[in-house]
C-alpha cells in the first residue's frame, strides 16, 4: 500500500519536527539559565530585582535591575492605558458599526499598521514626538516614559483590534438578536451584553499586547531615554530591560560577570513576559490563537 | 443471507454511554432504515459500522462488529472504511472535478490504467442516476452542482471503491421532493447487489424504501422488523408511540 | 439620558475607527514628504559615503544584506514550520502533549526578539565562535519568525472546509493524501500569504541582528560568517548617531515601501482565493 506507507512516513517525520521545534523555548530558557547561573548564584534574586544600583563592571559591583524593571513595566502598562480604550472601540467600530466599504479598507490598513517595523516607530517617534515635546514643553529632551508609553501604545494598538474583533464577532448573534428585540439601542446592547461576552478574547488581546510591549526594544531604545535612574514618573527618562540589553550585550566580554548579568536580566525578561502568556492561555482557555 | 452482525455493542464518549448492548443482524441485499429521535445514537451506531466513530476524542467501544464475517475491528482503521461507504447528511463535493470527485478513493487505492478509470466514472455515475446529467461536463468542478446532484455524486464517490456496504445519514435531510425521490429510487436499485444501511428522520421515507426497519431509542435497539411490521403492528409500546408520532 | 450617552458612544467608535485608518495615511505620507526626495535610484544603487559614513551615497549593502538575511530566515524556517504545522492540524490527537506543544509554540511567538538575539549570541556567536555573522542574525531571525508562521500555517489549514476530511475519511484515505489533493491546493495561496508577511517581519527586525549579524559599516559580500549592514539597523545608526536625517527618512520610507509591497502581495494572494470552491 504505497500511499499508507507514505503517510506513515511523512507522518513520522512531521511529528519529529514538531516535537523538536516546540523545544525551542525550552532551549532558550536553558541557555538563559545556563550563562546566567553565577549571577544567580551569587546574588539573592529579590536583590537582584529590586535592587536600583547597576554598575556590573566598576567596583563595587552592584547587580540590581529595579530601576530597569519599573521602567519595563511602567512603559508597558503606560501602553496599555492608553491603547486599550482606543483599540476596544475601533475593535467594537469594526465589528458592529463600520459599513462593509470602510471596514474592507480598515483591516488591511490594521494589517499593515503591524507590519511596519518597530525602528520605524522608534524612529519617527524619535523624530517628531520627541521634537514635538521638546518645542512644546521647552525640556531639553523630550525623551520620556511617556513618549515610549505613547509609541509602544500605537504599535500594540493594532495587535489589540484584531484579537477583540474576532473576539467580539465570536459573540453568538442570537445575543445581539434577543437583547435588541427588547428594544434598547445598539451601543446599549454593545456595552452591556457583546463586550462582556467577548471578555476572555479581549483579556486575552490585552495580556499579548503587555508581552509586546514589556519586550520591545527599538522603540524604546530611541525614546525612552536610556538612563540608568529610577523612573519617578512617567515623565521621567528611564531604560527598560530590553533596551539595557540591546546596549550592553555589544561591550560585555563573553563569560564576564557583566555578559552573566545581562542574561540574568533577558532570564527575567523572558520569565515574565512567558509567565504572563501561559497564565492568559489557562486563563482564556480556548484554542483561539491569537494572530500575532 | 446475513451481510452484518453486531453483537453486545457498546461504546462511549468519555463517561457518556451512547450504545447500549446493541445486538442485530443485517441483511445482504436489502435496504435497512434505522429510525429514532434524535440523540438515540442511530448516527453513532452508523459511525461505528464505518470506523468514524473513533475519530472523535474519548470514544471507547466494547462488542463485536462482524461484516460478511470479518470483524472489522480487527483492521486498521482505514483498510475497514475502504470497504464501508458512508454518504453524509451534507452534500460535499470535493473541490475537484466531477470526474476526479468518482476517481478520489479509485486513484488513492493506485488504480491508474485509462480505461479502467473511465469505467469507474461512467459505471459510479450511472449506478448514482446522475450520468445522463453530468456525461458531458465530467472536467466541470463539482461545486458547480445542485444540492441534490452533489449528493448523487457523493453516492457515486463512495460506489467508486467497490464497497461491501453503503451507508447513509439521513441523505435526502437537505433535499428538496424531487431529489429525495431520485436518491430513493437508485437505493432500491442498489439494494439488488448491496446492503444498504440508511439512517433518516423520514418515516414515510423508510416506509417506501426499507424491507426492514430499526427502531432505537436511548441507545437501545427496541424493535427490528419487516418495515411493514413496524409500521402496521409493532410488538413495543414505544415503537407504537413513535410510528404514530406521539413521540421523537 | 440613553440618547446622550448612545451617541457619544456612537461617537467615539466611528473617531477611533477613522483616526486609526488616518493615523496610517498620515504616518505614510509623511515618510513620503520628508524621505521621499532622499529616496533616489542612486540611493538604491550607491554604498555608503562621504563622513561620516553614511551622510552621502546609498545604502545598497544595507539592503543586500537585508535580503540575505531574509533569505536565510526563510530557509531556516519554512519547512520546519511547514511540517510543525501540518502535523500539529492533520495528525496529533487532542491530548495534553499536543496542548503542550502549542502553548509551547505560543509562548515562543511571544518571547521578546531581543531573547532571541541573545540566545543565538550566546550559542552561535560565541559558543560555536561563528562571531558577529550573517549566518547568526540569519538564523537569529528564522527563529524569530518560526512559531508566527506556525500559527499562521494553522490558521490556513484549519479554514479549510472539514468536510473534505470526513470525506476522505470516509473512503479510509490517509491524511496525507488529503493534505496533497485536497488542503494544500486549497491553502496553498493563504500559506504563502503566511509566509510573505513572516518575510515582512524579519525584515524590519532590528533587536536580534543588532546582537548578532549587523555592523555599522561591511560590504556585506555574502559570505556567511561576516557581519552584514540591514536596513532597519541602518536606519537606527543613521539618526542615533546623528549622520544624517534626510537618508533616515529615506531608509524609513524605503522599509515602508518594501513592507507595503509584501503586504499587498499578501492581500492579493488571499482575496483572490476567496471565490469559494465549495
Amino acid at each position: 500500500m504505497n500511499n499508507n506507507v507514505g503517510n506513515t512516513f511523512f507522518k513520522i517525520i512531521s511529528a519529529v519536527i514538531a516535537f523538536t521545534c516546540s523545544l525551542l523555548l525550552i532551549a532558550v530558557l536553558f541557555f538563559m539559565l545556563r550563562e546566567s547561573l553565577p549571577v544567580w548564584q551569587m546574588t539573592r534574586p529579590l536583590a537582584f530585582l529590586s535592587g536600583t544600583d547597576w554598575s556590573p563592571i566598576y567596583p563595587p559591583i552592584q547587580l540590581g535591575i529595579g530601576s530597569m524593571l519599573a521602567s519595563t513595566l511602567w512603559v508597558a502598562f503606560g501602553a496599555l492605558i492608553i491603547a486599550i480604550p482606543l483599540a476596544l472601540a475601533c475593535a467594537i467600530f469594526l465589528a458592529e458599526y463600520a459599513p462593509q466599504w470602510l471596514a474592507q479598507l480598515l483591516r488591511p490598513a490594521l494589517t499593515v499598521l503591524t507590519g511596519i517595523p518597530s525602528v520605524v516607530y522608534g524612529f519617527l517617534g524619535a523624530a517628531v514626538l520627541v521634537k514635538f515635546f521638546e518645542i512644546k514643553f521647552q525640556v531639553s529632551s523630550g525623551e520620556s516614559l511617556f513618549a515610549a508609553s505613547i509609541v509602544l501604545a500605537f504599535m500594540v494598538l493594532p495587535y489589540i483590534v484584531v484579537n477583540s474583533e474576532s473576539a467580539i464577532r465570536a459573540v453568538p448573534p442570537e445575543y445581539k438578536l434577543s437583547a435588541l428585540a427588547v428594544g434598547v439601542s445598539k451601543p446599549y446592547v454593545t456595552m452591556k451584553v457583546i463586550v462582556p461576552l467577548a471578555k476572555k478574547g479581549v483579556l486575552g488581546s490585552i495580556a499579548l499586547a503587555f508581552g509586546r510591549a514589556a519586550g520591545e526594544t527599538m522603540a524604546v531604545l530611541m525614546i525612552a531615554g536610556n538612563v540608568l535612574r529610577f523612573p519617578e514618573s512617567w515623565f521621567s527618562r528611564g531604560e527598560p530591560l530590553s533596551a539595557l540589553i540591546a546596549l550592553e550585550i555589544g561591550s560585555a566580554v563573553p563569560h564576564s560577570l557583566h555578559y552573566q548579568a545581562l542574561f540574568a536580566v533577558g532570564l527575567v525578561l523572558i520569565l515574565v513576559v512567558t509567565i504572563i502568556n501561559i497564565l492568559i492561555n489557562y486563563l482564556v482557555n480556548n484554542n483561539e490563537m491569537p494572530r500575532y | 443471507m446475513t451481510a452484518i452482525n453486531i453483537t453486545d455493542w457498546n461504546t462511549w464518549y468519555g463517561d457518556f454511554q451512547v450504545l447500549n448492548n446493541i445486538n442485530s443482524e443485517f441483511k445482504d441485499k436489502s435496504i435497512t432504515a434505522i429510525v429514532g429521535p434524535s440523540g438515540c445514537g442511530k448516527t453513532t451506531l452508523l459511525r461505528s459500522l464505518n470506523r468514524t466513530a473513533e475519530l472523535t476524542d474519548n470514544f471507547r467501544y466494547e462488542g463485536s462488529i462482524l461484516v460478511y464475517g470479518h470483524n472489522i475491528y480487527a483492521d486498521k482503521a482505514e483498510d475497514a472504511r475502504r470497504h464501508i461507504g458512508l454518504v453524509y447528511q451534507t452534500p460535499v463535493a470535493l473541490p475537484l472535478s466531477i470526474q476526479e470527485n468518482v476517481l478520489f478513493g479509485p486513484r488513492y487505492y493506485g488504480e491508474r490504467k485509462r480505461d479502467r478509470l473511465t469505467a469507474i466514472v461512467e459505471n459510479c455515475l450511472t449506478q448514482a442516476a446522475l450520468w445522463d446529467e453530468v456525461k458531458d461536463k465530467l472536467n466541470k468542478p463539482a461545486f458547480e452542482l445542485s444540492g441534490g446532484q452533489k449528493q448523487r455524486l457523493s453516492i457515486a464517490r463512495a460506489l467508486a471503491v467497490n464497497p461491501q456496504l453503503l451507508l447513509l445519514d439521513e441523505p435526502c435531510s437537505s433535499l428538496d421532493p424531487l431529489s429525495t425521490g431520485l436518491i430513493e429510487e437508485l437505493l432500491v436499485k442498489l439494494a439488488m447487489n448491496l446492503p444498504i444501511i440508511i439512517v433518516t428522520h423520514n418515516l414515510f421515507q423508510a416506509r417506501r424504501i426499507a424491507n426492514e426497519t430499526v427502531f432505537m431509542l436511548n441507545g437501545k435497539i427496541i424493535e427490528k422488523d419487516l418495515t411493514q411490521t413496524m409500521f402496521n403492528n409493532p410488538s413495543n409500546e414505544a415503537t407504537r408511540s413513535f410510528f404514530s408520532g406521539a413521540i421523537g | 439620558m440613553n440618547k446622550v450617552i448612545d451617541s457619544f458612544l456612537i461617537i467615539i467608535f466611528w473617531g477611533s475607527g477613522l483616526f486609526l485608518l488616518l493615523s496610517l495615511i498620515s504616518l505614510i505620507a509623511y515618510l513620503i514628504v520628508q524621505g521621499g526626495s532622499a529616496l533616489s535610484l542612486d540611493f538604491l544603487r550607491l554604498s555608503p559615503a562621504g563622513s561620516p559614513l553614511g551622510t552621502e551615497g546609498g545604502i545598497l549593502p544595507a539592503i543586500r544584506g537585508t535580503l540575505h538575511l531574509i533569505l536565510i530566515a526563510l530557509t531556516v524556517a519554512i519547512i520546519p514550520a511547514l511540517f510543525t504545522g501540518i502535523y500539529l492540524t492533520e495528525y496529533a490527537q487532542p491530548s495534553f502533549l499536543l496542548n503542550t506543544m502549542e502553548v509551547l509554540i505560543q509562548s515562543m511567538a511571544g518571547v521578546p526578539s531581543i531573547i532571541t538575539g541573545l540566545f543565538v549570541y550566546a550559542w552561535g556567536v560565541v559558543q560555536l565562535g561563528w562571531g558577529i555573522s550573517l549566518l547568526a542574525g540569519g538564523i537569529a531571525l528564522g527563529i524569530m519568525i518560526f512559531p508566527v508562521m506556525v500559527i499562521s500555517i494553522r490558521d490556513c489549514l484549519r479554514a479549510v472546509d472539514s468536510d473534505y476530511r470526513l470525506a476522505g475519511a470516509a473512503l479510509g484515505v490517509s491524511p496525507a493524501y488529503m493534505l496533497w489533493r485536497i488542503i494544500l491546493p486549497q491553502s496553498w495561496r493563504a500559506i504563502i500569504s503566511s509566509i510573505l508577511l513572516a518575510m515582512g517581519y524579519a525584515a524590519g527586525a532590528t533587536a536580534p541582528i543588532m546582537v548578532t549579524a549587523a555592523a555599522i559599516s561591511s560590504p556585506t559580500s555574502g559570505n556567511l560568517l561576516e557581519p552584514v549592514m540591514a536596513l532597519p539597523y541602518h536606519l537606527y545608526i543613521l539618526f542615533n548617531e546623528h549622520i544624517s536625517l534626510d537618508n533616515a527618512y529615506a531608509t524609513a520610507l524605503l522599509l515602508v515601501i518594501m513592507l507595503l509591497i509584501l503586504n499587498s502581495a499578501a492581500l492579493a494572494l488571499t482575496h483572490n482565493g476567496t471565490k469559494s470552491r465549495r
